[in-house]
């Protein structure tokens, strides 16, 4: 092997291991970004499940003692006008998971598979079920009604 | 000379070590499961910053991570993918140990590895559960009602696991605080000591070792090679394969899932025979698995013994599939 010969080589060595290091770097670098990209929180889609809500209603459309039945998250759901205010009451009865029925006379919700009766308050009053029913977050806010997940 | 030259040219120094003639790309699935490893914790560490392991908030938590972390679906599906290729590259690791018979005066690395393929397999039975959708929730309820079925010690299991005898709540906290607390101190402890022997018993007998012109450099450049190479093919699938989830968990709707594949065995095993006695023979199977080492010390008796082991697992994971 001659001089020339050696220093070519020599040439050849770094620039690849120069090559590989670069390789490398760029590799490093874009996955650093991307770990930062995903750690960067998403504008404005934050999750934060207590804040989610949905517009049911203006509140001059459900009279007092008048209720109305939404969909929220997939399931139903009674939004009732109680003289004392506003309740957001699941309607899936807590014993077989059957849809309640509001009773504008009586103030109660019934279920029609096996007679369980709950209060305006979701309270139990007779029948099967055991557990109250769960009850949703109602705001009100500028003239309309809003519901959310969590107890309020 | 500047400490970072020093340490430079002590690298060199050893990178420039002869590097036994024998080392072929065979003995870069330990490291490569190693690097897997590494990846997990990683997108593992990364995933939990937006998991929430709660039953209300876990499946909307993973929709959050697929649908509206910028990236995120890219990290769940490096997780996922990783994972699978983790599994496959540990289970050719320990084939290919068992035929090169390189337990051979390495018994009590043997047992440490099979620990660590236990303990990969809970890392998949427990991460799986994590996105609450029905796939994951009855797959995991299958296991359940297994492990209900087995006498005397079934239930004391179940409360230790589940934390009580119904998937719910307290199973999802439970199997995520098995899954990122628990199982990656075992698995780094375990790592260490197998590391530790393999390098105080070497990798080959000194009897066998000759001179080669290959060096360390050599072995680590070709590491790094399927290193990047196995990264390539986890993103390839990664992209090209994402899962979609199935409906969230819901615990009134049964649905009949198929286990993954890594756990097609355990399965066809079960469905051939009664429960109590197929998770008596799961149970009978890991330890002829520990005893590998000494049940075939002779080398025609273990080759039998492996292909016969290899047989079975094959039908019964063919079963499994099939039915």
């Amino acid at each position: 092997m001659n001089e020339k010969e050696a220093q070519g080589g020599y040439e050849r060595r770094t620039f690849l291991s120069n090559l590989l290091g670069g390789a490398l770097t760029v590799g490093v670098v874009g996955v650093i970004g991307a770990i930062l990209a995903y750690l960067f929180p998403a504008e404005r889609r934050v999750f934060n499940p207590a804040r989610r809500r949905m517009r049911v209603a203006r509140l001059d459309e459900i009279p007092i003692g008048k209720g109305k039945q939404v969909l929220f998250d997939g399931e139903p759901v009674w939004v009732l006008h109680l003289k004392g205010g506003w309740m957001a009451l699941s309607a899936i009865c807590t014993h077989q998971g059957c849809i309640v029925q509001w009773d504008e006379k009586r103030l109660t919700l019934s279920c029609p598979c096996h007679a369980g009766l709950f209060d305006a308050n979701g309270n139990v009053l007779a029948g099967p079920p055991r557990r109250p029913l769960k009850r949703l977050r109602v705001s009100t806010v500028q003239g309309e009604i809003f519901i959310g997940p969590g107890e309020g | 000379m500047s400490a970072f030259a020093r340490v430079r040219e002590l690298l060199r120094a050893e990178l420039r070590q002869p590097a036994p003639q024998q080392l072929n790309t065979w003995h870069i699935l330990g490291g490569l499961t190693l690097w897997l490893l590494f990846l997990e914790i990683t997108t593992g560490i990364l995933l939990m910053v937006y998991y929430r392991p709660s039953v209300d908030e876990a499946y909307e938590s993973v929709l959050y991570i697929m649908n509206d972390v910028q990236l995120g679906w890219l990290v769940h599906e490096i997780h996922r993918w990783g994972a699978q290729l983790f599994i496959l590259l540990v289970l050719v690791h320990l084939v290919r140990v068992y035929f090169h018979e390189a337990y051979r005066e390495r018994e009590l690395n043997w047992v440490v590895g099979v620990l660590l393929l236990l303990v990969v397999g809970a890392f998949a039975f427990t991460g799986t559960l994590l996105v609450w959708d029905q796939k994951a929730f009855w797959s995991t309820d299958a296991v359940r009602r297994v492990i209900a079925g087995v006498p005397l010690v079934g239930r004391a299991i179940l409360y230790f696991l589940w934390g009580g005898t119904e998937l719910g709540a307290g199973a999802l906290l439970r199997f995520y605080v098995f899954h990122v607390g628990l199982l990656p101190w075992v698995a780094i402890g375990l790592v260490m000591a197998h590391l530790y022997l393999v390098s105080r018993q070497g990798l080959f007998h000194r009897t066998q070792l000759t001179r080669s012109p290959q060096t360390y450099a050599d072995v680590i450049l070709s590491g790094l090679i399927w290193v990047v190479l196995s990264f390539g093919i986890v993103l390839t699938l990664a992209v090209i394969f994402p899962r979609e989830l199935s409906d969230r968990a819901d615990p009134l709707t049964y649905e009949s899932v198929k286990p993954p594949w890594y756990f097609l065995p355990a399965y066809g095993l079960l469905r051939l025979i009664p429960k109590a006695a197929g998770v008596a023979g799961a149970a009978l199977g890991v330890l002829g698995l520990l005893a590998a080492p000494w049940l075939g010390r002779n080398s025609w008796v273990a080759w039998g013994l492996g292909m016969l082991g290899i047989a079975a697992v094959a039908l019964l994971a063919a079963y499994g599939w099939r039915w």
